[in-house]
């Protein structure tokens, strides 16, 4: 039956030759762009115009999104490379860029090396242990505020009980807790992502490479150094770089939490634009913010390339 | 000794996934006057948060606008990435690669540089305080990571199906639709689940451009409902746990194909 119906349908097609070859050429040859285009034009009109008008903003002084202001040059960048709060949430965003790529990767790495076997209760785990990360961010604020909460809070609750602090901890609203605990409420946030890349890597390492270290008898250390980190190089790479841009981007978590308080100290680069923009009405200075924070992270992402980037 | 450990490290990671999950949904069904209370188990359960929560809050209507951003975002969102990502993982084509690597450049990109740009653009069609807005924005940081995702089921289908495909005379629409999506079914339940929870979980841009509270969605809704009543923790938990529910009932379908969606993605980079 299926024999049958390909020898009439190759038959038909050795008879018959391609009808006006030239126009089928043409189609062939705008077919992909009639494909790939919807996407181009949604990213453009989202993304490349918009960034033009930020760049353009950044010479003007707007204030309210949406006003128009007038061109004053150079003056929101001298203003902004001058103002001691921009340095403080450029170091802050540093720290929290580092301590989440910190934290991530030891938690990412626990679950990631305790799972990767064919266990069935491993197999239902790789899938469940995702929770978190698709837990909406409103969410995870909501659970660990009531878990942190600084007067009736389970943690306070339970340090109190066991006879680690005398009085409730106000955590979110110490100015030096805060940071490190959205770090860590983030990180709980997002490490289920970098586990699942972290098994798909060590997965796909051919059994071989374990068997053959084993031969020449190596360690569990000296085939964790250099069998299973070399060979999931590639992947630590990729997702270093776009994990770190994504890490420096987080906004929303730290806006729901703390609005970047108290008195500012958990205020990161984002939230810094944010407020300039949407609280104090200086479109023109957050545009500026906004060109050199990207600067910045280009600059990041070539030297990150350049260095780290596993050799061939 | 090495066992020991392992049962450590995987309770306590057990537990802190877990925990607030449980201590949430166990909070919401206290009392008002139990809720501050530090129990593990309360001594009575009720639904009266639950139940003031629908009543007294736009929570009904923040979760239908939620549904409506959400399942636009999916729908969309699939229809741009299938034919790009066919048309990049299965046609040689002059700017193959750049138009690749603008799109990969677009999803590290950071979203906050957009927001008062984006906020011009969107009064300037008029979708300032429309679902729309919100849908084409999500649609915009959806698609690009669903291309890449897109990636390794497109290399698990062998050229030679495509092949012969053409050679029984099928153009190449025709490939796509009889040979190609029926293949990949697992990938666009995976790109539709990612755009859906990725709608379902904006907070940003909903923020700005939504300020009507009949627009809101439940991200920013459940960020009025908290602050608004000085923090109720009665309808906080409550809303927390429904808002989070339609995500678990999504993910118990597809999760599987999902984690496998990014897991082969991940390692094709």
């Amino acid at each position: 039956m299926n024999a049958d119906n390909s020898t009439v349908k190759a038959s038909k097609a050795a008879s018959e030759p391609m009808p006006s070859k030239p126009k089928w050429m043409i189609w062939k040859t705008i077919f992909p762009y009639l494909l790939v285009f919807p996407i181009v034009f949604w990213i453009l009109v989202t993304i490349f115009i918009p960034l033009i008008s930020v760049v353009r903003e950044s010479f003007y002084d707007t204030g309210f999104a949406g006003s128009a202001g007038e061109f004053i040059g150079l003056t929101n960048y001298i203003n902004v490379l001058t103002s001691s709060a921009f340095w403080s949430s450029s170091g802050r965003s540093l720290i929290w860029v580092l301590g989440n790529g910190l934290l991530q990767t030891v938690l990412a790495f626990s679950i990631a090396l305790l799972l990767n076997n064919n266990r069935k209760i491993s197999n239902i785990a790789r899938t469940w242990m995702v929770i978190p990360w698709i837990v909406p961010t409103i969410v995870v604020a909501i659970f660990w505020q009531w878990i942190f909460n600084g007067s009736y809070g389970i943690l306070n609750a339970i340090l109190i009980n066991t006879g680690l602090i005398d009085s409730s901890i106000n955590f979110l609203g110490n100015p030096s807790l805060t940071l490190p605990i959205i770090i860590f409420i983030n990180s709980w946030n997002w490490f289920p992502f970098l586990a699942v890349v972290l098994l798909a890597a060590l997965a796909n390492i051919p059994e071989e490479l374990y068997e053959a270290s084993a031969v020449d008898g190596a360690n569990r250390i000296q085939t964790f150094r250099f069998i299973t980190i070399p060979s999931i190089a590639p992947v630590t790479f990729a997702i270093g770089l776009v994990g770190t841009l994504w890490m420096f981007n987080i906004f929303d978590l730290i806006w729901v939490l703390t609005e970047g308080g108290p008195a500012g100290y958990s205020t990161t680069l984002p939230v810094q634009i944010y407020q300039t923009a949407f609280r104090q009405y200086a479109v023109g200075s957050a545009s500026a913010m906004s060109v050199i924070t990207a600067l910045i992270l280009v600059i990041f992402a070539t030297l990150f390339i350049k260095f780290a980037a596993p050799k061939e | 000794m090495n066992k020991l450990i392992r049962i450590f490290v995987g309770t306590f990671l057990i537990i802190l996934i877990a925990f607030p999950f449980y201590w949430v949904l166990i909070s919401s069904f206290k009392p008002s006057d139990q809720i501050l209370s530090p129990d593990l188990w309360p001594e009575t359960f009720t639904l009266v948060h639950y139940v003031e929560l629908l009543e007294q809050t736009p929570y009904l209507t923040n979760l239908f606008n939620s549904v409506f951003v959400a399942g636009m975002t999916m729908v969309f969102t699939v229809l741009i990435v299938i034919p790009a990502a066919y048309g990049i993982f299965r046609f040689q084509f002059i700017g193959r690669n750049f138009l690749f690597r603008l799109i990969l450049a677009s999803y590290i990109f950071p979203g906050v540089l957009l927001l008062v740009p984006v906020y011009q653009l969107m009064s300037d069609l008029g979708l300032v305080n429309s679902l729309w807005s919100l849908v084409i924005i999500n649609v915009t940081f959806a698609a690009p990571f669903a291309v890449w995702l897109m990636r390794g089921f497109f290399d698990a289908i062998p050229t030679e199906l495509d092949e012969a495909a053409s050679i029984d005379g099928a153009g190449p629409m025709k490939t796509l639709f009889l040979i190609i999506i029926p293949l990949i079914k697992p990938g666009i339940a995976t790109i539709a689940i990612y755009a859906f929870v990725l709608a379902w979980t904006e907070f940003t841009f909903a923020s700005i451009l939504i300020t009507e509270d009949s627009q809101r969605v439940l991200t920013t809704g459940m960020n009025a409902i908290m602050g608004q009543y000085t923090v109720r923790w009665g309808w906080t938990t409550a809303g927390a746990v429904l808002t989070v529910i339609p995500v678990l009932i999504f993910f118990a379908f597809v999760g599987r194909y999902f984690v496998r969606g990014l897991a082969s993605g991940a390692v094709k980079t």
